[in-house]
This record gives structure tokens, C-alpha cells and sequence, in this order.
């Protein structure tokens, strides 16, 4: 009798809980934007492929899968995998329906530099809806009391003491890319791998590393305190959000890379659902005042539409520039 | 717990170390200024390989002094024991395997279905199986977790050809 | 910056009055219990449950939301004892250790004390952490920052030769255990470059092995195919469960472990701090110190309470300590820590010396949140005693099955992969025949986690020196733990021989 009730108490408790919680995390169904639906799409579960959970496009895809859900009513995935590559692999194994949505950014010619990419043709495999914001660029920094202000400066000072000064660095990441970008700009600085954002930050902070490369954000407290100096950014022109950092290129050192968010899905996907769904974006980035509010506040990113053709040729212009600078072979 | 099968299971871990091993040859060079990246797994690896071996040599001195002490009737018993407990790994193995490959051709729901299924009449003692729980629990549970998962986590378990679920 | 941070308990006091609402307190009381049951469920874990929160707290202020989320931290990190010790099997990578004493405690009757001392250390760890969180943040934040990679890789060294101390029979198969989790680790690809290695072509591999997989598949699915095989009893009765009052064990006895409780307690906050090494490695490291300290070593894996003390205390103190590096640093050291970083910068929030500049108010509420949480933690799983026995009560050919079934689901979504789901099977398997073969499985999961680590740090560490191994000797710290592996080392191999060398001495 007991050991009846026992399972018959866990069928119970389930049934419980999702009575209890689903009405917490049902979706409206009922607002739309406005637009007319002229396709039947989307009317079941869409999932968002993309990189790993805290990261900015771990960020982007929660937000969009807030969005989406509220706008049509359906619910809406984000799944999470380790690596820029992974994701797109879910996104090819998948049915070209348009339920399996791919979040990327525009650094990823790096990972085809490695060739973690070789067996997959971006072009053939995937449609470009378009791009939804820039993100931040990354800055170098220093500490006060190294002396310098400028970037000229730091790379003056490096060569008066060649491989002296240790810069945090990331292999495989635009934070490499820039490492040897700083390089040929005739920087002579030893470069340590340490990892992503805190571990650099720890790394800086613990006297590691003399220099940092990182975006501003996750340093704005410093830089405002006055214990770092930002020496410049790597975009090609200033943040609106922190106007008063150069970028390297207007102090004469021509390093630019900026890095952008983007949406695709699978190639051979119903056209209708793709315009249907860059239209979408397109009115949120460029007419939703909340949407540009959430993403500066929360991770200083810019919105900025482009269309899906765009955004392929930005990814070939990128990996161009890794060739360009040796990063990458042709 | 005794130490039954040792041979085989320290076999067996040799045989991974040494496809482990060749593995670490076929590395590609990388480009970072610093120890190559197959030196530490190679001496993991060797050094496991190494130990496994002096493991086994005690174990198969152990079984052949062992071996030399029995009578026919132990060595049957013996036999005939290994015999019924390869078969209920293999049972428990096979709907494992089995449910993780329906997983991704037929979904969650399904699968686990199948799983449960097969696992609760499997293991349950001749005589005491309990119908009335088991069928509705692996019946259920699965589907009621898929929709839980969905719905409350935000997480999509692999709908298989349920797609009607998402 | 954070030099000019002090404390202030008027400021605590009023966050605590801040809290005392009904609905808030309710709220805390869902985050503790939902956290429990999360951590409780192999296979599935705390972050699962942040996950599921964090956009409940979009609407939320930004206190509230962070004591939710703290809530359901503290109740995960606890949970995971409730089946370590009723089902041999952690319910999270952090209460491994739990069950080498817990469940012969419950197989004896006494799983109501085994809990009950779990429990209490869990509170001991996670308020004496969030105590010493609130008095030293700045100062502990700046000690973990010393740690470079000299440091880590001495560190790691050190743990590594500390697993001679885990094994009671054969230090070799030990060894291989270990080394076993470290090759394990290295298929995927390389740290530093990227390169794949081990995958032979197969870009599944390239993940690298799931983390569920070895940490809590490696435990469930022996136990399902050891039930399978030996045919024991279906019946959940047969072990008589006394019914429990209070926690099952005097203060008198359980205060007479205060130097267990106390060590436990610093290894939990100092491995907490550190990026990258948390619950699932500090409770481990715990037992083992606890056994080497101890008078009787040799029972330590037959049900003694010191065992449960020294993980379950360490684990929850592993919460104070990351917080110490997430809130003063704004330095996510494990990915629940990153998953609340994120919570908080959705509100506006940035973690980091300023936080505790600007927002004081905030950070007080943090505080006095851990605290509370901590108490309707122990309240909760004390009155849940008699009823977490009866999922003893559920016959094995049911309950186990279903939790295997959870850990397969909670291999699935850490990374959307079916091969991850895999691996749960294989490693399981290969869980069970290590078990046949007497192969311990802990010294597998440190390997797993440390090996990586390991090689990292060595790699990373080259770099920054050009290929010169000084920097070991001459960085304080690195020297320090450089020290302390050569003495573990010397002691693992020699140490019987010295004892009764001075035994011999002595009498």
C-alpha cells in the first residue's frame, strides 16, 4: 500500500508542479506587433542555437526568446552549446523549417582560420536573416603607473623593453587576433593566454599581466575609479555609449575589429519565412526604444540592422582581414 | 565488493590507453609558445598504462593460484554465475543503448517510454511486479517531464517525430 | 578601491529588517526548497533551477531577485546529500564525498543521522562562509587575485598527489583512476590552441567529454546494472529507517568535530575563491584532510559522521567563498556563479569593487539573504528528514531507473547533445566494471577535473615565462603548494613506514 502511493504520490506531484508553474511561465498569446502574419510561421516551438550561457549571445538569444514568445505566443528555446561551431552544426542538422534559429557573431572567420570549420561551406549551408547589433570592442588597458597614455606610448615603451611586458591574451579569439595585430604594429609585449573576460581581468588585476585587451564594460568600474587606463578600442569608430575613449585607429595605429550579432537559419528554408522574420528583427532593432535600453544597459551593445546579404559580406571581409594579417592561410 | 573480473576490466583499459595513446600522434601542431600539447596526455597516459600492467600481472597470479585451489563443481559455479551476470549487464546495456539511439530518431517521450518500460518489468522480482504502478509511471512520467521541461525550463528534450509536443 | 570597504552591521541589521515580509519570505522559502529538490536529483542540478528563475526575476527589483536566486544557490549546493546518502548516488558532483559515509550510515538505519549531520554542517559551512564573506571580502578577493598560473598548477599538483590519501587498499589502483579521469579530460580540444586531439575525426568529441556524464552518471548507473546483477531485494523496507528527531546527533558530539568542522570550513572558502575549482572539488579535498587528521582513519568509508561533516561543511562554505570573487571581483568562478553575474547585470547591476561602493544597500541584502536562506534551508530539510526516507521506501527497480532517466536528461541539457546523453551510458558502464575491478571512482572525478587544470596552468604558465620553470619556486604562493606536494608525496609512498618508525620511537 505504501509503495503504491509512494509512485502514484510522484505522478501526482508532477502534475502539481506543472499546474502550479506553467501558469508562470505560459506566454501571452495573445499580443502581436501589429503586422499582418502572411505566412504560417511561427506556430510551434523555435530553438535559438547558440554559444554558452552568460556570454553576450547567450544574452542576445534569451532577449530575443523573451520577445518572440511575447509577440507570437510560442514558446521559444535557447540552446546552449560549447563553442561557436557547435551551434552551427545543430543548425545544419536540423529540418529547414524555420524552428531552429542560429545566433552567431561576426568573429566567426577566427574559428575557420583554426579550421574547426573545414567541412562546412557557411554560404551553401546557411541563410543570413540579419544582423541585430554591435557589440563593444575591445580596448587595451594598462595601469596608471606604467606610464603611458596612448598608444604610441605603450608600443614605445614595449620596444625599450622588448618582451618585457606581458599582455593577457585568448588563442583562437579576437583577443588573439588583436595580440597580433598589436604585433605588426611593432609592439613587442609577450603574449599570455588566459582565458575569457574575468580571467583576464584577474589576470590584470593580480599584476600578471601589464596590459589587458578587453571590452570596456566589464572594466568600466576600474576605469572610472581611475586604477585603469584605457589607452584606446579596437572599433572602427567610437562608442556612443562611452564617447570619450579613442579608438586606435584616430591616435594612427590601424587595428579595427569589430564584432557584430547575427541571425541565421538553415539554407533552403521557406524565402516567406525568412523575410518574414528579417522584417521582424529589422522593426525591432531599428524602431524598439525598449530593445535598444535592454542591450545598452545590460551589455553596451549598439543596435545596428544590416541585411542577411550584408552580413555574408562582412564574414568574407573579415576573414580577409585574418589572411591580410597571417592569421589565416588563403 | 569483490574484485571479480579484474583481468578483463584492466584489459580493457589498456586496449583504451593504447588507442589513446596512438591518438596523441596524430596532434597537430598549435600556435601557442609552450609545451606541446601532447606531452601532458602522454604521460598520463603511459604512466596509467604502466600501472594497469603491474595491476594485471598481480591479477592473473592471483586467478591462476586461485584456479589451481578449485574443484570442477567451483569452476562450474563459477562459470555459470559470470554466465547470469553477463546477461543481466548485457539486459540493462542493450535498453540503454537502445533507448539513447530512439532518442534521437523517435524523442524523449518515446524512447523513455520504452526504457522505463522495459527496465521496470526487467529487474522487478518474478511474482512482484506491480502493473498498476509501472505502466502509468512509464507511461506518464516521460511525457509529463518533456512537457515540464518545455514549458517551465524553457528546455527542449529531443521531440523525435513528436513534433505535435513542441 | 576595496581597501575603503569596512563593515557595518547597523547596515546588515536593516537589510534583515528588509527582508521580513511575508511575500519574501515565501519566496526565499520556494528558492531553499526548489534548490533542494533540484540538488537532490541526480542529473539534475541548482543551475537548472537558476535558469529557470532568472527570467521570473526580470519583473523583480534587483534585491529580490538576487535573493531568490541566492536561495535557490544555497538550497542546491545542500541538496545533493539526500540521495548521496539514501541512494549511494550524489545529487550533485559537490556531496561525492557525502555518500562514502552517508548511505553505510543509512544501510546501517541510521541514514536519519547521516542527514541530520549533513544538514547541520551545511548550515555551519554556509553561514560561517557568508560571515566571513561579509568581514573579509576585499581582503580575501585580493589574496585570490596573487593566483596565477604557477599558482593553479601548483595547486592542482598538490590535489592531484593528495588522492594516495583517498584510497584504502592499493594506492596504484588509485593512480589509475585518476589518471584514468585525466586522459578522459584531454579528448576534446587542447586548452590552449584549440587543436583537436583524441577526437579521431569526430567532431562530437570536440566538446570534450560531458561534465554530468563523469560526475554523476559514473555514480547512478553502476548502482542500476549492481542492482540488476545481484538481484538484492526490491523491497525498501528491509533497512529499518529510525525515526529521526531533530538532526539525529547531539550538539555535545557533533561540536566534539570542531577541528574537522573548522578545516573543512577553510578549504570549502579558500577553494571557492578561486576561479575555476569549487563544491565539486573542495568536498573531496575535504574528506581527504579529514581523514589524514584523523585518529582512526581506517573507518572512514564504514558510516562515521566525520566523513559527512567534512564534505558537506566545505561544499556550502564553497558558496561564501565564490561569492567573495563574484561580488568583490565581479569574477564568475564557475558557470552558477557566471549564471548569477548575468542575473544581475539584466538588472542593471555590475558586480565588482564598485558594487560594494555604490550599491551598499544591495550588498547588505545579499548578505542578510544568505543568512536567512541558510536558516529556512536547515528548518526545510530537518522536517524533510522523515520524509526524504521514504524514498527508501520506493523499490529500487522503480526509483532507480527514473534516476538514471534524470541523468540522462540533465546530460541532454547542459549542451543540447545527444552524445553527451552517450556518454552517460558508456561512462556509466564503465563506472560499474572500475567497481568490479575494486578501481576507485572518486580519484576518477578529481583527475577529470584537475587534469585539465593541470595542463592549463603548466601551458599557460610556460608562456608568460618563456619556457622557465623558476617562477615555481620563487612566487611565495606556488613555492608554498610546491612544498606541500612534495611532502604528500614523500607521505603517500613512505608514510606507513614512517609511522611505525615512530611508533616504534615512542613506545
Amino acid at each position: 500500500m505504501k509503495k503504491r502511493s509512494m509512485a502514484l504520490l510522484l505522478c501526482l506531484s508532477m502534475l502539481m508542479t506543472l499546474v502550479l508553474c506553467s501558469g508562470v511561465a505560459w506566454a501571452d498569446a495573445g499580443s502581436e506587433d501589429g503586422t499582418p502574419e502572411p505566412v504560417d510561421w511561427p506556430k510551434r516551438t523555435i530553438t535559438i542555437q547558440t554559444t554558452e550561457p552568460g556570454g553576450d549571445m547567450d544574452y542576445m538569444a534569451r532577449l530575443l526568446a523573451k520577445k518572440m514568445n511575447e509577440d507570437f505566443g510560442v514558446n521559444v528555446v535557447v540552446a546552449n552549446n560549447e563553442g561557436a561551431v557547435p551551434p552551427i552544426r545543430n543548425l545544419i542538422a536540423a529540418d529547414a523549417d524555420g524552428y531552429t534559429i542560429w545566433m552567431g557573431k561576426t568573429s566567426l572567420p577566427i574559428e575557420k582560420a583554426l579550421g574547426s570549420m573545414d567541412d562546412i561551406d557557411l554560404n551553401e549551408e546557411v541563410t543570413f536573416v540579419g544582423n541585430l547589433v554591435d557589440n563593444p570592442a575591445l580596448c587595451i588597458t594598462v595601469k596608471p603607473d606604467l606610464g603611458v597614455s596612448t598608444i604610441n606610448e605603450l608600443i614605445e615603451l614595449s620596444q625599450s623593453k622588448p618582451d618585457e611586458l606581458h599582455i593577457t591574451d585568448n588563442i583562437g579569439s579576437n583577443t588573439n587576433v588583436t595580440c597580433m595585430m598589436l604585433e605588426q604594429a611593432g609592439a613587442q609585449l609577450t603574449e599570455v593566454d588566459v582565458g575569457g573576460t574575468s580571467a583576464k581581468m584577474a589576470a590584470f588585476l593580480g599584476d600578471h599581466c601589464e596590459v589587458m585587451v578587453c571590452s570596456y564594460p566589464s572594466q568600466k568600474d576600474y576605469v572610472e575609479a581611475g586604477e585603469f587606463v584605457v589607452l584606446g578600442q579596437i572599433s572602427a569608430e567610437r562608442n556612443p555609449m562611452y564617447p570619450d575613449v579613442p579608438t586606435l585607429k584616430e591616435q594612427g595605429v590601424d587595428i579595427v575589429f569589430d564584432t557584430s550579432l547575427f541571425v541565421g537559419v538553415k539554407a533552403g528554408t521557406d524565402p516567406a519565412i525568412v523575410s518574414f522574420l528579417a522584417d521582424y528583427l529589422k522593426d525591432i532593432v531599428e524602431n524598439d526604444e525598449e530593445f535598444a535600453d535592454e542591450v545598452g544597459t545590460a551589455q553596451y551593445m549598439v543596435p545596428a540592422w544590416r541585411d542577411g546579404e550584408e552580413v555574408a559580406t562582412i564574414l568574407d571581409d573579415q576573414y580577409q582581414l585574418l589572411v591580410d594579417i597571417g592569421f589565416a592561410e588563403e | 565488493m569483490k574484485n571479480k573480473h579484474e583481468i578483463p576490466v584492466y584489459s580493457g583499459l589498456l586496449i583504451f590507453g593504447a588507442i589513446f595513446f596512438y591518438g596523441t600522434f596524430k596532434i597537430k601542431p598549435g600556435r601557442a609558445a609552450t609545451i606541446a600539447d601532447s606531452f601532458v596526455p602522454r604521460v598520463a597516459v603511459l604512466t596509467m598504462m604502466a600501472l594497469l600492467v603491474v595491476l594485471l600481472v598481480q591479477a592473473i597470479k592471483k586467478q591462476q593460484a586461485e584456479a589451481s585451489q578449485r574443484t570442477p563443481e567451483q569452476k562450474a559455479a563459477a562459470r555459470a554465475e559470470t554466465k547470469r551476470f553477463a546477461l543481466r549487464v548485457l539486459f540493462v546495456t542493450a535498453v540503454m543503448g537502445v533507448s539513447v539511439y530512439l532518442m534521437d530518431k523517435l524523442g524523449f517521450v518515446l524512447s523513455m517510454t520504452f526504457y522505463l518500460l522495459c527496465l521496470f518489468i526487467g529487474l522487478a522480482e518474478n511474482g512482484k511486479r506491480r502493473w498498476k504502478v509501472i505502466i502509468p509511471l512509464a507511461l506518464l512520467f516521460p511525457v509529463l517531464l518533456f512537457i515540464l521541461y518545455l514549458d517551465v525550463f524553457s528546455v527542449l528534450l529531443p521531440p523525435g517525430i513528436m513534433k505535435f509536443l513542441t | 578601491m576595496l581597501g575603503q570597504v569596512s563593515f557595518s552591521l547597523p547596515q546588515l541589521l536593516s537589510s534583515f529588517g528588509g527582508l521580513m515580509s511575508v511575500p519574501t519570505l515565501l519566496m526565499i522559502i520556494v528558492g531553499v526548497t526548489v534548490g533542494i529538490m533540484f540538488g537532490a536529483i541526480p542529473g539534475v542540478s541548482c543551475n537548472m533551477a537558476l535558469i529557470m528563475f532568472i527570467p521570473i526575476t526580470f519583473s523583480m527589483p534587483s534585491d529580490l531577485a538576487m535573493t531568490l536566486l541566492l536561495a535557490v544557490y544555497t538550497g542546491g549546493m545542500s541538496g545533493g546529500l539526500v540521495s548521496a546518502v539514501l541512494l549511494n548516488i550524489p545529487g550533485t558532483p559537490a556531496s561525492v564525498a557525502t555518500s562514502f559515509d552517508g548511505h553505510p550510515m543509512a544501510m546501517r538505519g541510521e541514514g536519519g543521522k547521516a542527514l541530520g549531520v549533513g544538514i547541520l554542517s551545511s548550515f555551519i559551512g554556509g553561514v560561517t562562509s557568508c560571515i566571513v564573506l561579509m568581514l573579509l571580502a576585499p581582503v580575501l578577493a585580493n589574496y585570490a587575485m596573487k593566483f596565477g598560473p604557477f599558482e593553479y598548477f601548483a595547486v592542482s599538483l598538490f590535489s592531484l598527489t593528495l588522492i594516495g590519501g583517498l584510497i584504502g587498499d592499493s594506492l596504484i589502483k588509485g593512480l589509475v583512476s585518476a589518471l584514468l579521469g585525466m586522459c578522459v579530460s584531454f579528448i576534446g580540444l587542447a586548452p590552449l590552441t584549440s587543436v583537436p586531439r583524441m577526437t579521431f575525426g569526430f567532431h562530437s568529441f570536440e566538446t570534450g567529454m560531458s561534465d554530468v556524464a563523469l560526475m554523476i552518471g559514473i555514480f547512478a548507473i553502476p548502482e542500476l546494472v549492481r542492482f540488476a546483477v545481484d538481484g538484492s531485494s526490491d523491497d525498501g523496507e528491509v533497512i529499518k529507517f529510525k525515526k529521526t528527531k531533530g538532526f539525529g546527533i547531539s550538539m555535545r558530539e557533533y561540536f566534539s568535530h570542531w577541528k574537522n568542522i573548522i578545516r573543512s570550513d577553510l578549504i570549502g572558502i579558500g577553494v571557492g575563491i578561486l576561479p575555476g575549482i569549487g563544491g565539486s572539488v573542495c568536498n573531496i579535498l575535504s574528506y581527504i584532510a579529514a581523514k589524514k587528521s584523523s585518529k582512526h582513519p581506517e573507518k572512514f568509508g564504514t558510516g562515521v559522521v566525520d566523513g559527512i561533516i567534512a564534505s558537506e561543511t566545505s561544499n556550502n562554505a564553497s558558496i561564501g567563498g565564490a561569492l567573495v570573487t563574484m561580488l568583490a571581483l565581479g569574477i564568475p568562478g564557475s558557470a552558477t556563479t557566471a549564471l548569477l553575474i548575468s542575473a544581475m547585470s539584466m538588472h542593471g547591476v555590475q558586480p565588482g569593487p564598485m558594487l560594494f561602493l555604490r550599491e551598499p544597500a544591495l550588498i547588505y541584502t545579499i548578505f542578510a539573504a544568505i543568512l536567512i536562506s541558510n536558516l529556512v534551508m536547515i528548518i526545510v530539510e530537518t522536517k524533510g528528514i522523515n520524509i526524504f526516507a521514504r524514498m527508501l521506501l520506493v523499490p529500487n527497480s522503480i526509483l532507480l531507473p527514473l534516476v538514471v532517466m534524470m541523468c540522462m536528461v540533465g546530460a541532454y541539457t547542459t549542451n543540447y547533445s545527444m552524445f553527451d546523453v552517450a556518454c552517460v551510458v558508456v561512462f556509466g558502464l564503465v563506472g560499474y566494471f572500475m567497481q568490479c575491478a575494486g578501481l576507485p571512482l572518486a580519484p576518477m572525478i578529481l583527475g577529470f577535473i584537475l587534469g585539465p587544470m593541470t595542463e592549463v596552468n603548466l601551458q599557460r604558465a610556460l608562456q608568460s615565462s618563456r619556457m622557465s620553470l623558476t617562477p615555481l619556486f620563487t612566487r611565495p604562493i606556488s613555492l608554498f603548494f610546491v612544498i606541500l606536494t612534495v611532502i604528500s608525496l614523500v607521505w603517500a609512498v613512505f608514510g606507513k613506514r614512517i609511522k611505525a618508525k615512530m611508533q616504534k620511537r615512542g613506545g
